[in-house]
């Protein structure tokens, strides 16, 4: 058997052991959600981080791409608890209306990126302008999720946002893609002198 | 079967992916003389079983079987997608990711790849959709023995195996193997500006895809390893 079809083997197997888990972790990590959006419960809601992180829900996020995106949800709530500034989950009853506003707001990003029409763009302004969203919102979203954000991009955001967002945010959000941009570039110039393989299963 | 028309077949179960997938697909810009055509599948039982309905039921010469997370960005896509395959009619079924052989544990992205996917991160700002332009004669393309199924083109319609596959994975790599039996190449252009962006949410789910893959390995073991050269009827 080659070194490929043995890890595969060997990846298999161990999803297999630990599939159960993985889905019993799924199914605590929507009740959680669903019990503690109903009540606005926000303690309760970021109960999970830890247990995502650190607890049996790795399980779930080690086989669930959609735990990922959850996370970082719970992340970006925990910020805005954190500074004061309106949560995430706030009009959420339920970790489906949490998802969606997450997957509306990205496709709200991308629409502005690619500028596919007047009308896309414009929708897409429409949106943003009532979910509200914090400036932590808007920057771990362009990110972490998949879309690779440009200067203008983030300039049409702070127009469309200037109606509910303070001088102070939009500091904020400059000063967070700023470093992360310095971030970046480090990261290219040391991963140009040491670069290592991909994971052997991942897609 | 009408030659001027492109039927774009999706089997869905997420109405919020869905819309924003047509979204895409109605920002496309259609060649002249051509129509365009949409067929989505809810509930299928298993992806070989609603493409199977999907093409019964479009008279389409071109069929585009995709994802619905998947959103195509190349504007120009079926302009493209038209001059590729008319630039040799022995090209069956045309993808966005590809491989020129078929890896030996059956695994196709362990195999080296060719195309392009709209990237999680990227060393800088890459052109908006409308900026960009694939000319076939510079740009070219490659051969595959199979592709990613988050995109599959076709010109001539061959039935998906449903003896096989009951559910949602590796009817790709299936498809791919059948249309290279049938005598067809399966090309994947080169694309300086990924054409689709694929939000598969990072990981495909992969609790049944190893079952898959056995019947997978069992089914084409002669296959395992070749180039696509070698999977092609020799003439």
């Amino acid at each position: 058997m080659s070194h490929l079809s043995l890890e595969a083997e060997l990846y298999f197997q161990e999803l297999e052991a630990e599939k159960d888990a993985a889905l019993a972790a799924e199914q605590t990590i929507t009740n959680t959600l669903d019990r503690a959006l109903k009540a606005q419960d926000t303690d309760l809601l970021l109960t999970l981080i830890p247990y995502i992180e650190t607890g049996e829900g790795h399980l779930a996020y080690k086989y669930r791409g959609e735990i990922h995106r959850i996370l970082r949800m719970l992340h970006i709530i925990e910020l805005e608890q954190k500074y004061q500034k309106e949560l995430f989950s706030s009009g959420c009853t339920c970790k489906d209306s949490l998802w969606e506003k997450y997957m509306l707001a990205l496709f709200a990003f991308r629409r502005l990126l690619f500028q596919l029409s007047d009308t896309s763009v414009e929708e897409a302004a429409s949106y943003l302008q009532r979910a509200d969203l914090s400036v932590f919102a808007v920057y771990v979203i362009l990110k972490d999720d998949l879309i690779v954000p440009d200067d203008s991009l983030y300039e049409q955001i702070i127009s469309i946002c200037s109606n509910h967002w303070d001088s102070g945010d939009i500091r904020l959000l400059l000063t967070l893609v700023q470093s992360e941009e310095t971030a970046t570039a480090d990261s290219s110039r040391n991963d140009s002198l040491s670069r290592t393989g991909n994971t052997p299963i991942s897609k | 079967m009408n030659d001027q028309s492109f039927c774009f077949i999706i089997c869905s179960n997420n109405d919020l992916l869905l819309e924003e997938c047509i979204h895409y697909i109605n920002h496309l810009y259609v060649p002249s003389g051509y129509e365009i055509d949409l067929l989505t599948i809810n509930d299928a039982p298993s992806m070989t079983q609603g493409y199977n309905e999907g093409m019964a039921a479009s008279h389409a010469r071109y069929k585009i079987y995709m994802h619905q997370d998947v959103f195509i960005l190349n504007r120009n896509i079926l302009s493209d997608l038209l001059e590729i395959f008319r630039s040799d009619p022995t090209i069956g079924m045309i993808g966005m990711i590809g491989y020129d052989s078929v890896s030996p544990d059956g695994l196709m992205w362990h195999w080296r790849q060719t195309g392009n996917l709209y990237p999680r991160e990227a060393a800088q700002s890459l052109p908006k959709p409308d900026d960009y332009r694939y000319h076939f004669s510079e740009d070219g393309i490659s051969f595959a023995a199979e592709i990613d199924g988050f995109f599959m083109a076709t010109c001539h319609d061959l039935p998906w195996d449903t003896e096989y596959l009951k559910g949602w994975d590796f009817y790709d790599a299936f498809q791919s193997i059948r249309f290279l039996e049938n005598g067809y190449k399966i090309a994947v252009p080169v694309q300086h500006y990924p054409w689709c962006m694929h939000d598969d949410n990072k990981f495909p789910n992969m609790s049944n895809y190893n079952q898959y893959r056995r019947i997978f390995l069992k089914q084409y073991k002669k296959y395992l390893g070749k180039h696509y050269s070698q999977i092609l009827p020799s003439k």
